[in-house]
């Protein structure tokens, strides 16, 4: 495994906790489209956004945290109403979560973050930021 | 931090010749220093693209101020020890300093370099501390098996 200067050990034990945390939350972002105002399900989809965000950049992974932190504020605004659970809301949601699986795959196998990531958070960023833009329109 | 790498640390300040002087003893001391942002919004420019474990800052500077940095780096990277160094000191900086979780406050001029490397002695120990909290956790998770005796 890459050495980002963190325990290797803490490392593998940081990206399994990970993929645990982040397992449910395929199926709770898509029951969440069928119950979008169920704050206990959106409240479980946020928290290991939130951890992981937190504490990545701790162990070195500066992309997955920056894909946590997005997926958490689009996250953050489903939260407060701000944004509806539509299906492309959702699936922007599933993609960001394929990606952080792709770079956990990627660094598990001794590849940095950055394997053919960066053109795919740009996506991700864009997408959001065109649904960022719907809710600006609106509010202003 | 793995024990062959060296700490590493982000020395923050719109004075060059501060920055490089910090930067000159502390890489002396057994840091690593690779960068040199004059202000915050630079600084978080670093900190998205390196791993950094002390951010050394001044208060008092353009664009974005040492207090907005911290308050920054703890929302966003809340693993990261921060310590201020200000020459422009009034009791709301110092207490919105340590609202807002500082490890240490260091007034400058700094004349003795010896308070600037105990705080970054500290902080760096802070990490190690956690860090061996979570080796000694891996290490006690039992793999399959290995629970039944």
């Amino acid at each position: 495994m890459i050495n980002y200067g963190v325990d290797p050990k803490l490392l593998a034990g940081f990206i399994a906790e990970s993929r645990d945390s982040l397992a449910p939350v395929d199926s709770l972002l898509i029951d969440l489209e069928k119950h979008p105002d169920d704050p206990d399900k959106i409240n479980h989809i946020f928290r290991p956004f939130h951890s992981i965000k937190g504490s990545a950049a701790f162990f070195g992974l500066l992309k997955v945290k920056q894909l946590a932190h997005l997926l958490e504020d689009l996250l953050d605004l489903i939260r407060q109403h701000k944004l509806g659970v539509t299906q492309e809301i959702t699936d922007v949601a599933l993609s960001g979560l394929d990606m952080l699986r792709a770079i956990f795959d990627n660094v598990t196998s001794g590849k940095t973050e950055n394997i053919g990531f960066d053109a795919l958070l740009q996506e991700l960023i864009l997408q959001a930021m065109d649904q960022l833009a719907a809710i600006w329109q609106w509010e202003g | 931090m793995a024990e062959e790498e060296k700490p590493r640390l982000l020395i923050v300040d719109d004075e060059p010749r501060i920055r490089e002087m910090l930067a000159r003893h502390l890489r002396l001391t057994g840091y690593e220093i690779n960068n040199d942002p004059a202000n915050g919004e630079e600084a978080l420019e670093v900190l998205a693209r390196q791993r950094i474990e002390v951010v050394i800052t001044d208060i008092m500077m353009p664009k974005m101020d040492g207090v907005e940095l911290l308050r920054r780096i703890k929302k966003e990277y809340p693993m990261i020890q921060v310590i201020i160094i200000t020459g422009y000191v009034n009791m709301e900086n110092l207490l919105d300093a340590m609202r807002h979780g500082a490890s240490a406050c260091i007034f400058k001029p700094i004349e003795d370099m010896a308070e600037l490397e105990t705080a970054v002695a500290k902080a760096v120990d802070h990490l190690a501390g956690w860090q061996q909290k979570l080796k000694m956790l891996m290490g006690m998770k039992p793999t399959e098996g290995e629970d039944r005796q």
